[in-house]
């Protein structure tokens, strides 16, 4: 296979099949099954592209690298299976705008079946604007 | 909708599944106990709202994300 068919991606979700389906959709859109993650180069986020929508799509990061052991934390929870990998959508608030994560409706992405599935947390801990730094 | 009129310590069942007891009520907030499977998720529906009003926020943004992004901030 050539790197251009290669379907697995570079850091930060290296372990991430490029496609994704999501069964449930996600909250606000259970309508569309079918993404498509891309890299947004020269940054450590990623883009999640509906397959269903061409216009719609999303920027993302992973969780862990907004806040450090949340996929560990979840993990412990039983939340989230261990070997998941974590994103959080991306957004822009504020004058001026800053970018914020948000940690209340993560997105779990199992590696081995290619699909994932958007979490809703009560916990305050994980808010739903959090503020993040470049990339 | 159906609606069920039940006293503090009694409860209703969702299926076979699922119970939902009243626990205790407080003036005019009533304290719910759900014993559900692990992979049904039991959540406040205003909690809901607001993810879903963030996500929908996020996708609008996609454009203006990129671009706070790339100027670092």
């Amino acid at each position: 296979m050539s790197s251009a068919d290669d379907p697995r991606r570079a850091d930060p979700t290296s372990d991430v099949p490029a496609t994704l389906t999501f069964p449930d959709g996600l909250v606000g859109f259970p309508h569309l099954h079918g993404f498509t993650l891309a890299e947004v180069e020269g940054t450590a986020f990623v883009e999640l592209r509906s397959d269903d929508d061409a216009e719609l799509g999303f920027v993302a990061a992973s969780a862990d690298d907004i806040r450090p052991g949340m996929t560990g934390e979840l993990v412990g929870r039983g939340l989230v299976a261990s070997g998941s990998v974590v994103l959080v959508l991306l957004s822009v608030h504020g004058d001026p705008p800053e970018a914020t994560a948000n940690l209340a409706g993560p997105i779990v992405v199992e590696p081995g079946t290619a699909t994932a599935r958007q979490l809703v947390l009560e916990d305050a801990t994980y808010p739903l604007r959090a503020p993040i730094g470049g990339a | 909708m159906l609606a069920l009129t039940r006293r503090t310590g009694q409860s209703i069942l969702i299926g076979r599944d699922i119970e939902v007891h009243v626990v205790r009520i407080e003036g005019d907030r009533v304290v719910l106990g759900v014993r559900a499977p692990r992979e049904v998720p039991v959540m406040r529906s205003e909690v809901v709202a607001q993810v879903e009003d963030e996500v929908r926020g996020a996708a609008d943004a996609r454009a203006d994300v990129l671009e706070v992004l790339r100027r670092g901030g």
